[in-house]
């Protein structure tokens, strides 16, 4: 039966003149995964914005159950029975889970107050049910990323029901959240529930979705049973002309060649018994750990076990409670600012949004604002060059129509680019790259990784904190996993997943 | 235009194409005043015809009375200009009024020392004096957001208020001219003012000062390094931090910067048409500053225009209650329904994209 049907929709988006959904028509029954997939800027997330109602097409028709629909806000689409699950977390951080959950529907006592125990209970019952463990009176903003999507799924799932979008959840997750979370979609999907699952990996639609639907400049290219193709036929169908076939890749299905071969050099990042003190299960424990220049060491853990921590430590966001972070042999508390942030260290955050863009500025003012000062005083007067720079590092990176056009334009695997294409253009002798491939297409991801590859090549030391064992697996020389805030090394043996997965879980403790 | 010389002399910008919609808010608040103006003459006054030839032809009637309206708005731009240096650094003071009453009270009382002493050229010192006096009111702010993260928004209106109760002392106690009916300090000699540049018109050099300024703060936000860090400062702070800029200087300079500002706006206005520190001179023109400021979209360019157009309000509005039986607080009324029409442009244009 269909829940909901897309007819004919269209965008365009007067801000970036561009025509994000040129005539899309997408149908989803009960109890089906549909997969929406493309590349970066496809209109994967406008379409789900349009579904969920938080805009409104300029042409086309949406349907629900058959009936013909007209959200003006996302509250409609809530009371047609569809749930959102953002890519990009849409909590409010000093509220606590159950509060977030509640919002708009608090239960009430005594009039207009709020019943905050009510709304933690009803909270407790709804994870209770899918089978998460959030802490519902936890502030929100002291929660992991893990931890907050798990809210986000929770939010949405206590009012939508008939029909969820789930727009990139697993971006940030490791492995062990992401197998949660199919496990939780599938019941969803057992019990007649639609699901619309927007991404662009390719082994996760293979696994889990019935029916794909492939964007492309805001039209579909194709639409498909996903047991008609393999893994491999979809990826190249995501990114149009990415090799079905790649040679580099190795019987465990690992790309190899971006692993260095070269003896690495002097230590550049080392990271000396630090111990430091986080909410919940985030705190590091006396690690130890040093990076040398021509090597890529990659530190993997699932949610809530330290990694946000250790990247906060290791860019110099915090100072740890105990233990030294040298860079170049000298703490990194005493490089002066600029020459450490302009020259010495690159840094790819996951909280890109507010760490490692301005979203209100310029695609190229956030290209060039880590040499800003770098420019003479008539350099930048004239504009010129700094523009040429932005063209080069942007274009590098595969950002195009970014000219006059402000970040918070661009859609989520864009943005990341140009994070990437700023931090990655300069050099740095020390990169810290936390979760560096979220939001990104195969195409996109794979540019990144031999960026940071030929970095690694030319001497730089690049620490790579991920939540994906296939990041340190592809690119990493050595890695370790973190555990309860302590570092575990990880072997490269018989079978490397083994190693990480028992890594990742403490049994090899 | 002859060929190629676009082409030889374009300078191109790395800023995003927003600057468009500064002209459009522009025109925006030019028509909702021009609309409520009218409004009010015909529902407020008995004598609408009087009122609205009063309210829109009065202050622009005669070529005194236009210039006259300029010299108006120099103090006012000057004063939104402080509003807009603070805000683009995410610095929300609204001790703007307090600052400028200090700036008015020190340039007053130097003035007749300096002149005596430097004869014309005790002018720009006594601007000068009466910035410093608005950066000192700036100061506790200041210091406190750079030592102790303390809130702008607070601090500053705090501090601001106990000047305003202070100066509102002096100047109705021991520096009281007892010789005039008005509340105001000791007339400054007709040299220690700013040279009046169109007699009858009260319009003096403030005019082009103010004009100068908005363009270097055109030119400092536009096109220089600094500039472009104190805008991404203000817009993300950890990213500005992450960019390797200096933020502890930006999280105290523009707040001293907009003392600055906002005391020269001040002894502007005291050697300036009114001739000396009255009690009360400075009241409301924080409020003006931040509408003005807003309607400009805190771009210095634009901000000549919102400060004439507020000129003007409150010209016309006076000239009405004069000339009419128009309510003399329908400028204020008529001020914050702009000013509320131009702020709901964002949440206009985000129903419009809905659409």
């Amino acid at each position: 039966m269909n829940i909901v049907r897309l007819s004919s929709i269209r965008k365009y988006y007067r801000s970036s003149a561009a025509q994000a959904l040129d005539g899309v028509d997408l149908e989803l029954d009960s109890g089906e995964i549909h997969a929406v997939v493309g590349e970066n800027g496809a209109g994967k997330s406008t379409l789900a914005r349009i579904l969920c109602g938080f805009e409104r097409p300029d042409s086309g028709s949406l349907y629900v159950k058959g009936e013909r629909a007209d959200f003006s806000s996302h509250r409609d689409a809530e009371r047609a029975g569809i749930g959102f699950v953002p890519q990009y977390s849409m909590l409010a951080p000093g509220l606590t889970a159950a509060e977030n959950v509640a919002l708009g529907h608090e239960p009430r006592r005594l009039g207009p107050f709020t019943d905050r125990r009510r709304a933690s209970y009803e909270f407790s019952l709804l994870a209770d049910r899918y089978g998460f463990a959030v802490d519902p009176d936890a502030v929100v903003a002291s929660l992991s990323a893990a931890e907050r999507r798990e809210v986000e799924i929770l939010r949405a799932l206590a009012r939508g029901g008939s029909a969820l979008v789930l727009d990139e959840p697993t971006s940030i997750l490791g492995e062990k959240e992401t197998a949660s979370l199919f496990a939780l979609v599938r019941r969803l999907r057992d019990s007649g529930a639609g699901i619309v699952y927007i991404s662009h990996r390719a082994g996760e639609i293979a696994d889990l979705a019935d029916r794909v639907t492939v964007l492309r400049s805001g039209a579909v290219e194709r639409a498909f049973a996903a047991a008609d193709v393999d893994e491999c036929e979809l990826a190249g169908l995501i990114v149009s002309g990415a090799a079905c076939a790649d040679p580099d890749r190795t019987e465990g299905g690992r790309t190899a060649g971006l692993r260095g071969g070269a003896a690495p050099g002097e230590p550049a990042l080392v990271i000396r018994g630090v111990s430091q003190r986080a909410r919940g299960s985030g705190s590091l424990l006396r690690v130890d750990l040093t990076v040398r220049s021509g090597e890529i060491v990659s530190v993997i853990a699932l949610g809530g076990n330290g990694l946000e921590t250790l990247e906060d430590v290791a860019a110099g966001i915090v100072s740890p409670d105990e233990g030294d972070v040298l860079v170049k042999g000298r703490p990194l508390a005493r490089w002066p600012g600029r020459e450490l942030r302009s020259r010495v260290m690159a840094y790819l955050p996951t909280d890109r949004e507010n760490r490692g863009l301005s979203p209100k500025a310029s695609v190229a003012m956030n290209a060039v604002a880590g040499r800003l000062f770098d420019y003479s005083f008539s350099e930048f007067a004239a504009g010129a060059r700094p523009l040429a720079d932005a063209a080069g590092m942007l274009g590098g990176f595969g950002v195009a129509n970014w000219k006059g056009r402000r970040v918070d334009t661009l859609s989520g695997g864009n943005r990341q680019r140009v994070v990437a294409s700023r931090e990655l253009s300069g050099g740095a002798e020390v990169v810290v790259a936390a979760n560096p491939a979220q939001g990104l297409d195969r195409g996109a991801r794979s540019r990144l990784f031999s960026r940071l590859a030929a970095m690694r090549d030319s001497g730089s030391a690049v620490l790579l904190l991920s939540s994906d064992p296939d990041d340190a697996a592809e690119l990493a020389d050595r890695s370790f996993a973190l555990y309860r805030g302590r570092l575990i090394p990880v072997e490269r043996g018989e079978s490397f997943e083994a190693a990480f997965s028992k890594a990742l879980t403490g049994a090899r403790q | 235009m002859r060929p190629g010389f676009r082409t030889r002399f374009h300078i191109e910008t790395i800023h995003d194409a927003g600057g468009t919609k500064a002209a459009v808010r522009l025109v925006a608040a030019l028509a909702s005043a021009a609309t409520l103006a009218a409004l009010a003459a015909a529902f407020l006054s008995s004598e609408p015809s009087s009122a609205l030839r009063a309210f829109f032809l009065a202050p622009f009637g005669t070529e005194a009375a236009f210039l006259s309206t300029l010299e108006l708005a120099a103090p006012l731009a000057v004063c939104a200009l402080g509003v807009i240096v603070s805000f683009r650094a995410g610095h929300y003071s609204l001790g703007g009024e307090g600052q400028a009453y200090a700036g008015s009270f020190a340039a007053a009382l130097a003035a007749p020392v300096l002149y005596e002493a430097l004869g014309p050229a005790s002018v720009p010192l006594s601007i000068l004096i009466g910035a410093s006096a608005g950066a000192l009111v700036a100061a506790p702010s200041a210091i406190g957001k750079r030592l102790a993260g303390a809130d702008v928004l607070l601090t500053s209106i705090l501090v601001s208020q106990g000047v305003i109760f202070a100066v509102d002392w002096a100047i109705g106690g021991p520096f009281r001219d007892r010789s005039s009916n008005l509340v105001a300090m000791e007339a400054l000699p007709r040299g220690a003012l700013l040279p009046r540049l169109a007699p009858p018109s009260t319009l003096t050099a403030a005019s082009i000062v103010a004009l100068a300024a908005c363009l270097a703060a055109a030119f400092y936000f536009d096109r220089t390094r600094s500039g472009a860090a104190h805008d991404l400062y203000g817009r993300n702070q950890r990213f500005a931090e992450l960019q390797g800029f200096d933020v502890a200087r930006l999280s105290w300079a523009p707040i001293i910067a907009a003392g600055v500002l906002h005391g020269a706006a001040g002894a502007m206005m005291a050697l300036g048409a009114r001739g000396t520190a009255i009690r009360g001179m400075s009241g409301g023109i924080g409020w003006s500053a931040i509408g003005a400021a807003l309607v400009a979209g805190s771009r210095p360019q634009a901000l000549p225009f919102a400060a004439v157009l507020f000129a003007w309000l409150d010209s016309g509005s006076r000239q009405a209650s004069i000339l009419s039986d128009l309510p003399p607080d329908a400028g204020q009324a008529i001020k914050a329904v702009v000013i509320l029409a131009v702020s709901a442009r964002p949440a206009i244009a985000a129903l419009r994209r809905r659409r």
